[in-house]
């Protein structure tokens, strides 16, 4: 980055400390999820009969479950599952998704129409159901899990890739590099490709809080990661059916602990978009 | 021309400061002339000279981050610089109207033009809603729109740039305003179309004996179709006077330099010569003459407060060293 | 209007055949699936016959077609009754919730968004600000879940979550399936009082989520249109504050709104799902799910295929209403 950008950057960042403290937050809990299990003070999946249903105390700050597994330990291991599922669902979304779109946008004609075919029709579907159908056609696993959110991003990137990469193809960025000699291809890689990325990383990050919104939503409903594996859609539902009779700990800080998670990466993609076009504040 | 009645439009030591990232901007620095009514004056200068900021400051629609900071606009007994929004909203539209620049955006792109018209004659006309779209389609016929009654319910897209710019004509003079401020009415039309709507905003004026302010930066312009100029640059009014003798005798060196770079039909491209230099940064601490710094004739002595003389009667100039 | 319906059928081409590939996709038989746990091999071997799914793919396909067009969504293995019944049964449900939700985020997003962008920098417009990213951030189930504790546990203002109507009142003759409409064309008011209550939750709920990206996409809309030459011009012709408001901005501000109505409606779709689970709404969302878990998979694909088509129908809708809005979209073309 030139020293502009930096001084730019910076005073973005004083004008606004909340982006600081969301991506200090956001680092703390890239560090819960490698070190999670290393961390938890109890296993989360040890079952403890004699302390079920026990609220928030000194030795199990979370509270235990209905099976006397500890709380606070269930919800820093899920940390790992979540990011997992989030991030890899977001890279494997943007990789595909960006390069058909920029691909489209390029060539046009017949890549173009069937990028926007299949962009459409993933688009022609409510994509949490969409997300659901997926999951229940494939098996609960995680990595349909990821596969499903994956897909139901794509026409995002591949929309706003096509669009940049339209925008280049217009002013004549293919036409100058065959003239100089050089293929399609390669002016594709060196030249449109990475210009069209930085905008895209914007969406990026405000896509991960929603993916993970998803993937603990398909959870919730039973689809994909499976109990007893910890992952906090997987958390909240065990604890719905004790929302009603007043043992609010098990749902509550999971769903806290979501909710945070997701804030952040919100927080952050809203810093980076004024970080990068300080004309599109919101 | 006798001008002794008393104007009806008296700026005073207007003063415009807008609050940046970088800094505090002057725009306008005591600012000050007169109109009076039925006459036509040309407000002349540079692009970024004030010309607009002052008519938006008149008007009170600037920008939020502009700040009046002094200065008082007399007109038809009310201080339009420290009326109430209340009192101003009676006046704006009724004895007060503008046109802009740009008239394709300048209208409400969703709403028939018609209706627009409708809407000023039902604020301030005191037109019953039956008569109103009669009236709007009288104001059609008079600025010269072919097919009135059938235009009145076209939308702004529809509608060529020189339509766009008779219809803003029509809103502004709905209710037969006193003043009218035109903002560089016919930048962006074609030669041909801009001689039409000036013809029309005469014919107009001298029909209702209305005043009018022609803000431009064509010195030609103004020289056609105003009997007074008043020329601006960068926030300040330097010279004041009626055409004819600004032009035979300018008395600011400015003002010569600008009619120098004016194309006539009489003299050749060759003739023009451009004014070195270009208008200051109106950030941070300005010498009390702004056009020092392009000024060939300047001397210590300029350096003084800026004083405003009048050499010959009706003729203003603010200069230590008049020509 | 032809030209509109004609853009919308490669839409629902697409939902048809792509919910084809995901039901025959299922992991293991899908006759197996179809016919249910408990079915024997013969029963299976009949289900596979009458679904065709012993033919080649293409053929398949045919079948899979003219069964829709027919109307006919297969049958429940766990109710025994035909999927289409039970769906029309629960739509109206669905559709309650969905539509009373949507009118309360509008109702309270659009003014928040109006008043934060004529008051720009001012509390309001933090609060909103900050509201809306924290909005966004919001799990449904979970917002659900806690509004339950609160409201039914801990005050105990809100009645039992279980349904539409609390089983001491018999349910209003049915005249749309809305339970609040019906009740008040029935003019029975206290049954409109105890269904009020039983969809308050639930549609907050679902409202809390939407309410954010309406209340953002309001105020940057009112604040872009707040700036523009026409304003400019209606406030130097002295027209009176309301009108350069409401009648000048708003309804200019409102066409990106109507746009971003298309991606409020897929989350609203999809998160019928799940609060239709925590507030055990009888809709189709439930309805799915419950087939979900007991493996009966005609349910779920008739689940996709209404849901989709419902969506492609809602998209057409807000097209038509942008139109209405925005005459340039509809001269032109």
């Amino acid at each position: 980055m030139t020293t502009a950008a930096l001084r730019h950057a910076r005073y973005v960042v004083t004008e606004n400390p909340i982006t600081l403290v969301a991506f200090s937050m956001l680092l703390g809990l890239l560090l819960l999820a490698l070190l999670g299990p290393l961390v938890a003070p109890y296993d989360p999946l040890k079952s403890d009969t004699a302390n079920t249903l026990k609220p928030p105390s000194a030795r199990h700050w979370f509270g235990t479950d209905q099976l006397g597994r500890d709380m606070l330990s269930r919800v820093m291991v899920a940390t790992r599952l979540d990011m997992v599922i989030a991030f890899s669902a977001v890279v494997l979304s943007f990789a595909v998704g960006s390069l058909a779109g920029a691909c489209a946008g390029v060539f046009g004609g017949w890549t173009e129409r069937l990028v926007s075919r299949i962009s459409d029709t993933i688009m022609a579907f409510p994509l949490f159901v969409l997300a659901m159908g997926i999951v229940a056609a494939l098996g609960n696993s995680v990595f349909n899990v990821i596969l499903a959110t994956a897909i139901i991003n794509l026409p995002f990137y591949a929309r706003m890739a096509r669009a940049e990469a339209n925008v280049r193809r217009e002013a004549g960025f293919v036409e100058a590099a065959r003239l100089s000699g050089n293929s399609t291809m390669r002016v594709l890689a060196m030249h449109i490709y990475p210009n069209c990325l930085p905008p895209m990383m914007v969406q990026a990050s405000l896509n991960l809080g929603w993916a993970m919104l998803n993937a603990a939503g398909l959870a919730f409903i039973g689809l994909g990661v499976r109990p007893p594996t910890p992952e906090w859609g997987i958390l909240v539902a065990e604890g719905a059916s004790f929302i009603l009779s007043g043992e609010w700990w098990i749902a509550l800080f999971p769903g806290l602990a979501l909710m945070s998670t997701v804030f952040c990466f919100n927080l952050m993609g809203d810093g980076l978009r004024d970080i990068m076009d300080p004309r599109r504040r919101t | 021309m006798r001008r002794d009645a008393a104007p009806l439009l008296s700026v005073e030591d207007l003063s415009v400061e807008f609050r940046t990232r970088d800094g505090v901007v002057r725009a306008l620095d005591c600012v000050g002339f007169g109109i009076h009514r039925g006459e036509t004056v040309g407000v002349v200068g540079e692009s970024g000279s004030g010309k607009s900021v002052m008519a938006f400051s008149l008007m009170r629609i600037l920008d939020p981050a502009a700040r009046i900071t002094q200065g008082r606009a007399t007109f038809g007994g009310l201080d339009l610089i420290a009326a109430s929004e209340r009192e101003l909203g009676l006046r704006r539209g009724r004895d007060l109207a503008m046109i802009f620049q740009n008239p394709r955006t300048a209208l409400n792109p969703i709403r028939q033009i018609g209706r627009q018209i409708g809407d000023v004659l039902l604020r301030h006309a005191g037109v019953p809603r039956a008569q109103a779209r009669a009236r709007a389609v009288q104001l059609l016929v008079q600025v010269q729109i072919p097919d009135p009654e059938r235009r009145y319910w076209a939308y702004p897209f529809e509608l060529s740039g020189g339509m766009c710019q008779r219809v803003m004509i029509a809103l502004a003079l709905a209710c037969g305003p006193a003043l009218l401020i035109a903002d560089e009415p016919t930048t962006g039309l074609d030669v041909t179309t801009q001689a039409a709507i000036m013809d029309l905003i005469d014919e107009l004026a001298l029909q209702s004996h209305m005043a009018t302010m022609l803000i431009t930066h064509d010195l030609g312009l103004a020289a056609e179709h105003c009997e007074r100029i008043v020329v601006m640059h960068a926030g300040h009014v330097v010279e004041c006077a009626p055409t004819a003798e600004l032009f035979s005798s300018p008395r600011h060196t400015y003002t010569a330099k600008l009619i120098g770079a004016t194309p006539r039909p009489v003299s050749s491209s060759d003739d023009l010569a451009a004014i070195p230099g270009g208008l200051p940064d109106l950030r941070g601490d300005l010498p009390p003459c702004r056009y020092r710094a392009r000024c060939e004739r300047y001397a210590p002595l300029c350096d003084g407060p800026l004083p405003r003389s009048e050499p010959v009667p009706g003729h203003l100039v603010a200069c230590w060293k008049p020509l | 209007m032809a030209r509109r319906l004609g853009a919308a059928a490669p839409g629902l081409v697409g939902v048809v055949v792509v919910t084809f590939f995901l039901m025959r996709a299922l992991p293991g038989d899908p006759a197996a699936y179809f016919a249910g746990n408990a079915a024997s091999k013969e029963a299976i071997e009949q289900v596979r016959a009458k679904l065709g799914l012993d033919k080649s793919l293409p053929e398949q396909f045919v079948v899979y077609v003219r069964d829709l067009a027919r109307g006919d969504l297969g049958q429940s293995v766990t109710t025994g009754q035909p999927v289409r019944a039970e769906m029309l049964a629960r739509l109206p449900a669905s559709l309650e919730l969905t539509l009373t939700a949507l009118l309360l985020a509008v109702a309270v997003a659009l003014p928040a968004g109006v008043l934060a962008a004529t008051r720009p920098g001012s509390v309001v417009d933090q609060a909103v600000r900050v509201l809306t990213t924290a909005g966004v951030s919001l799990p449904t189930f979970f917002t659900g879940l806690l509004l339950v504790y609160v409201f039914y546990y801990l005050l105990g203002w809100a009645p039992s979550p279980t349904g539409r109507l609390d089983s001491l009142f018999p349910t209003p003759p049915k005249l749309t399936g809305f339970y609040l409409a019906d009740s008040l064309l029935a003019r029975d008011l206290e049954i409109f009082r105890a269904c009020l209550k039983q969809i308050a939750l639930p549609a907050v709920t679902m409202a809390l989520f939407v309410m954010a990206p309406l209340a953002r996409m309001t105020r940057a809309s009112m604040l872009g249109v707040l700036g523009s030459d026409f304003i400019r011009t209606a406030r130097a012709s002295g027209l009176a504050g309301g009108t350069v408001l409401w009648t000048y901005a708003f309804r200019n501000a409102m066409l990106p709104v109507v746009t971003t109505l298309g991606m409020i409606f897929s989350f609203m779709l999809g998160a019928n799902v799940l609060v239709e689970k925590v507030f055990a709404w009888p809709g189709i969302g439930s309805f799915a799910l419950e087939a979900l878990l007991a493996s009966d998979y005609a349910p779920v694909q008739g689940f996709i295929l209404t849901m989709a088509t419902l969506y492609v129908l809602l998209n057409l809708g807000i097209d038509i209403l942008y139109g209405l809005i925005d005459p340039r979209v509809r001269i032109e073309a």
